[in-house]
């Protein structure tokens, strides 16, 4: 048998039996679950450091995306009201 | 005697073929580690006609134009448009330019923090048709043809219910969902998981977790991946065209957060889109608003969209002439390999044709 039939059989058994697991529902929730957690547990960790850093009047990485977001959301207004000013010039 | 001197030759044979072979595929492979051999995707010359955003409209000029309706080909949001034009032999966008279509391609760019707030109504009321009047500006013509592969199929769609006022003739549709609770367990995904808990800093969806949502399909993928990479390593020309839809397969694009969040609530928690009719930008798009001809192309082994999840298009485009042809293939099978070659292609340019005349007739 060459290497690649061997590879392929074995995928041909263990590929249908690992999208069985991930085709079912109790996957779909674990991996909710892991999400949620690691989302949780992250902002649990964030804030603990983020005291920390306070206290030592240093930003955090939440205080850097939280302004990242805001620039964001002011390019997002400042862009909007150049294509307003565009699209009155162009007549519409 | 005469028979072991010939077992002998076939031998010999043998042993040079397998060393020939096995030499290729080293010095081929050396040379792809080396990074030699570059891949880059896109060769057809082709300009900007218009921009909005990070949104790019580009015409591919065809030398002879002999189709009266230009084409805009509208992508997914979740990978880049090279798959159109991967390489010089490979490029769907070359093929449409041979049977006289005059091309344009709606890229959307990569998202950033900027584009996070892009909902499904910044695409189908405001990008699409805007798009789509500059195809008829810069072409000088009346009507156009759309082409929507995947979720920008579901786009193509709900803009050209969204608006009847765009002079829209044909429309293709190419592995397009409809039922998002049909989509295995993307679907199931999508409704366990809270869009909000996989945004990035950036308020998008990130690459990888498009990526891995994809991998999820087919959890073993890689493993064939890999294989086809081994195989075709002796050959250079293979390998080439291997590496191209790699290349274009792992370029995920963030896909805009609050576009997610509506895509999840609508048409997976809802599935409006189903049922024929959704409310976006303060009215009910209405599917059985499309009266144009509409080819529906579908993979019978598309993992991704399965036939189940393009399904029900016979029955929310009630009023539209729709042509379903189902190919032998996967998801990606539509635009790339053997069945795209000899079936998927041939098909989409010979009813795009017969649905748009040629210049001299008009």
């Amino acid at each position: 048998m060459t290497p690649r039939a061997a590879i392929e059989r074995a995928d041909g058994v263990l590929g249908p039996r690992i999208e069985q697991v991930v085709c079912h529902e109790g996957f779909a929730i674990a991996v909710g679950l892991l999400h949620r957690t690691r989302h949780d547990v992250g902002r649990q960790a964030q804030r603990a450091v983020g005291s920390l850093m306070h206290l030592v009047n240093l930003p955090t990485r939440t205080d850097v995306d939280r302004l990242l977001v805001q620039v964001g959301s002011l390019e997002r207004q400042l862009r909007e009201l150049s294509n307003r000013l565009d699209d009155a010039a162009d007549g519409e | 005697m005469p028979f072991l001197f010939g077992h002998t030759r076939r031998l010999r044979d043998r042993v040079g073929c397998d060393l020939g072979e096995a030499a290729r595929r080293a010095s081929n492979g050396l040379r792809m580690l080396a990074g030699h051999d570059e891949i880059t995707l896109g060769h057809t010359p082709r300009h900007a006609v218009w921009r909005r955003d990070r949104v790019t409209l580009w015409h591919y000029p065809s030398g002879s134009r002999q189709r009266g309706v230009p084409v805009l080909i509208v992508m997914s949001l979740v990978t880049t448009p090279a798959i159109f034009d991967l390489r010089p032999g490979m490029s769907f966008v070359e093929v449409l330019q041979q049977a006289g279509f005059d091309v344009y391609l709606l890229d959307w760019g990569v998202p950033d923090v900027v584009d996070a707030g892009n909902t499904v109504e910044s695409y189908i009321d405001e990008y699409i048709p805007r798009a789509a009047r500059a195809v008829l500006q810069h072409a000088g013509t009346d009507g156009l043809s759309l082409l929507g592969y995947c979720l920008g199929g579901t786009l193509c769609l709900l803009t050209a219910a969204g608006h009847p006022d765009l002079p829209v003739t044909s429309m293709v549709l190419v592995s397009t969902p409809i039922d998002f609770t049909q989509m295995g367990p993307v679907s199931d995904l999508l409704l366990r998981v809270d869009i909000d808990q996989v945004l990035d800093e950036t308020g998008n969806v990130a690459p990888s977790v498009v990526a891995n949502a994809i991998k999820v399909v087919k959890p073993t993928g890689d493993i064939t991946t890999w294989l086809n990479l081994w195989d075709s390593l002796p050959h250079h020309a293979v390998l080439t065209a291997h590496r191209a839809l790699m290349t274009w397969a792992s370029g995920h694009i963030p896909f805009p957060g609050a576009a997610a969040k509506q895509l999840a609530d609508l048409l997976v928690r809802r599935n409006l889109l189903a049922a024929g009719a959704v409310p976006l930008g303060g009215r009910m798009v209405d599917l059985s608003a499309i009266t144009c001809p509409v080819l529906n192309l579908h993979g019978d082994k598309d993992n991704l969209v399965p036939p189940a999840a393009n399904a029900p298009l016979r029955r929310v485009l009630a009023n539209a002439d729709l042509t379903d042809v189902p190919v032998r293939t996967g998801h990606v099978g539509l635009f790339f390999g053997r069945q795209a070659t000899k079936v998927a292609i041939p098909t989409m340019v010979s009813w795009m044709s017969r649905h748009s005349p040629a210049e001299e007739d008009e």
